[in-house]
């Protein structure tokens, strides 16, 4: 460190013990964080006694057993990662998009009981979908929907929780005084939207996305209810079959399911996350 | 290049706030017009109303003699630089300057040709790749000029354009916006509190007060005749001296009374308005450049002289401050030579006022009563 010569001795012991405590605890923090991924890993890897025995760290030999269990199932999780990937992604688009919208509406425009709208937005927020799923399910069977994706996909457009995290988002990053900018350029409303407000919230948007799209890869409860023929079974309802095996459960081939449903979220999280970069807003305004 | 007209205009906002009241302005084509006032005194609320931005409560704007009351800003062929430059974060400085006019489809050499025309002018050519937060203030504030220009509007409106820069880089934009006026050949509404600008680059200044407009007039008229204290004092640097005083009619002579001394006014003071004030108590104003220490002046006016003791002395180089008090009660500030200047702190210097340079305001009303 150059500047460190201008430090006092003490100074810089200082921030030695410092340093050292700051990564102590980020040390620890990923730890917790790794340790159950890797054990997931790790036991995907193991036979099914292995795992019984009790826990490892070290990987096995089991792991082309568990692969070769998985594929010689007559539902194949390459399946399930297709409808899986249809419904997050369309869901995600959906959900992204209308939230934004809501957002910008209620964040830009003043109307009538605007104020009510948002309270009932974030009261939605608070209910578990446990509580309305079972109406939700008996109006799709009556619309001859179940077994089908879209109830799984169009209800995204109406996304409670995701509205109430792009108008926190809104709220702190977007300037007015651009969208005053783009009218007086000529742009409607809709198009200071998509061309103004959209490319300027992109870490917002990407963030939401990648909520949205965790949440919606992992989602097991509504599909399970919704999905009927295993053809359309999505990552983790197959990976829910693997376990319930009537004579013996293969363990290391849940475990690799397990595994292989994580694969995706961490890819594009590793991906997206580049993107999360804020500070795009700098220099539109001097503060 | 156009002519504007603002007649009875108010804004209330919702919840009470009176924004601005009963604003009524002839703007000439290819006029400066500078609106400037202390905070919250309406500035933007106007400038937003002649952009389109706001709604007008009540009243009319003309731009050109056609009604805008109900026209979009797209459509009222305006340009708005704002205070904060506005500038879109994900768009090049070619991308911002050439957006206004990619909305409004017009060919895309033509965009070109005006975008480097527009960057020729400001000395921005080298920048036009760039994204805004690669920019210093002053170059953010270029581009921001540049997208208006590139539009050709009617009317340019501006507010608070310079109040993010440092004060040098201000001087020095002042003076390109002024030169910018004079090119362009254009109509310019102008948002400022600061009244160096207000003085140095408008035709005309609007001066306003919590919505009102006070005085409007060409900058030398607003310093040498201020309607009230108000204008009076906000316009100077440093300030007007305000003093409590009384008028004192003797046949044809005006003396004014203060606490411990007493001047005579010329002549052309004994005017009826002031006559008749004879007894009452008056707020006299006298600017700090109307009142010397210079020796022979204060010899040659006993009439105006007074002595005084020096509390401060402010060195500004072409110019000397001195802040005083006249027998221990009264605080004056005055502006003098610093080459003739003997003054000294914690002396005692004899001053003298230049009683032709004096205002008269009236007690209740503030309103000037002659200056
Ligand atoms: N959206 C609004 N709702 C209610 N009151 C407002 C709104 N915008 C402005 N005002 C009020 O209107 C008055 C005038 O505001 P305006 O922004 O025009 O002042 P200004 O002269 O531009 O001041 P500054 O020099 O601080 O920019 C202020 O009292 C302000 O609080
Ligand atoms: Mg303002």
């Amino acid at each position: 460190m150059q500047s460190g010569v201008s430090l006092s001795e003490s100074n810089s012991a200082r921030l030695l013990v410092f340093r050292t405590l700051i990564y102590i605890v980020l040390v620890v923090l990923s730890l917790l964080a790794v340790i159950p991924v890797w054990l997931v890993l790790v036991n995907a890897t193991r036979s099914s006694a292995e795992i019984r025995a009790g826990l490892s760290i070290i990987p096995s030999k089991s792991f082309g057993f568990n692969w070769r269990f998985i594929n010689s199932r007559d539902t194949s999780i390459l399946s399930g990662y297709k409808n899986s990937a249809i419904i997050s992604f369309s869901s995600t688009a959906l959900t992204v998009y209308f939230s934004m919208l809501t957002a910008y509406a209620i964040e830009v425009y003043d109307f009538k009981f605007k104020n009510t709208f948002r309270k009932i937005i974030y009261v939605l927020v608070l209910i578990p979908q446990q509580v309305s799923v079972m109406g939700f399910f008996a109006y799709m069977n009556k619309l001859g929907l179940v077994n089908s994706f879209v109830p799984l996909i169009l209800p995204a457009v109406a996304a409670p929780a995701s509205v109430f995290f792009a108008e926190q988002y809104l709220q702190t990053s977007l300037v007015k005084d651009l969208i005053l900018s783009a009218r007086i350029d000529g742009c409607g409303e809709f198009t200071i939207f998509h061309r103004v407000m959209m490319p300027m919230a992109k870490p917002g948007i990407f963030t939401l996305s990648i909520l949205s799209l965790v949440s919606s890869w992992n989602n097991f409860f509504l599909p399970s209810l919704i999905l009927t023929s295993k053809s359309k079974y999505t990552v983790p309802l197959v990976v829910k079959l693997l376990n319930g095996d009537a004579y013996r459960t293969e363990l290391g081939a849940v475990y690799l399911g397990m595994g292989l449903s994580l694969l995706p979220v961490v890819v594009i999280y590793i991906f997206m996350s580049k993107q999360i970069v804020g500070g795009l807003t700098l220099g539109a305004v001097k503060e | 290049m156009a002519s504007l007209s603002l007649q009875h205009v108010y804004k209330k906002y919702d919840g009470g706030v009176v924004a601005v009241s009963d604003f009524n302005l002839e703007i000439a084509d290819k006029e400066f017009v500078i609106l400037v006032g202390p905070s919250g005194c309406g500035k933007s609320t106007t400038l937003r109303m002649i952009a389109g931005l706001e709604d007008i409560t009540e009243g009319e704007i003309y731009i050109d003699n056609r009604i805008v009351n109900d026209v979009l800003p797209k459509d009222r062929d305006i340009a708005m630089v704002f205070q904060n430059y506005a500038l879109y974060p994900h768009m090049t400085v070619f991308e911002n300057m050439a957006f206004g006019l990619k909305i409004r489809k017009t060919p895309k050499d033509e965009i070109k040709r005006r975008v480097s025309e527009a960057a020729k002018i400001l000395e921005i050519e080298h920048l036009l790749q760039r994204k805004p937060k690669a920019l210093s203030g002053g170059q953010r504030q270029r581009v921001a000029l540049g997208r208006a220009i590139v539009r050709d509007p009617k009317v340019f409106l501006m507010d608070e354009p310079l109040s993010n820069l440092d004060a040098k880089l201000r001087v020095q934009m002042r003076v390109e916006i002024t030169k910018l006026h004079q090119r362009l050949q254009t109509t310019i509404i102008y948002v400022t509190h600061d009244q160096t600008e207000a003085m140095t680059m408008g035709t005309r200044i609007v001066v306003m007060k919590d919505g009102f407009i006070q005085q409007v007039d060409a900058p030398s008229e607003l310093y040498a005749n201020p309607v009230n204290t108000f204008v009076a004092g906000f316009i100077g640097m440093p300030p007007m001296n305000f003093i409590n005083a009384l008028v004192a009619v003797e046949g044809d002579d005006v003396n004014i009374v203060f606490e411990n001394f007493t001047i005579k006014l010329p002549e052309r003071y004994a005017v009826p308005e002031v006559m008749e004030q004879d007894g009452k108590e008056v707020i006299f104003g006298v600017r700090p450049e109307a009142i010397t220490d210079e020796t022979t002046y204060v010899g040659q006016h006993p009439e105006s002289a007074f002595s005084a003791d020096v509390d401060v002395v402010e060195m500004l180089g072409a110019e000397t401050y001195l802040y005083v008090t006249v027998n221990g009660a009264l605080p004056l500030t005055a502006r003098v030579d610093p080459t003739t200047s003997q003054s000294r702190v914690g002396e005692v210097v004899d001053l003298a006022i230049d009683a032709n340079r004096v205002h008269i305001f009236d007690k209740d009303t503030e309103q000037s009563i002659i200056s």
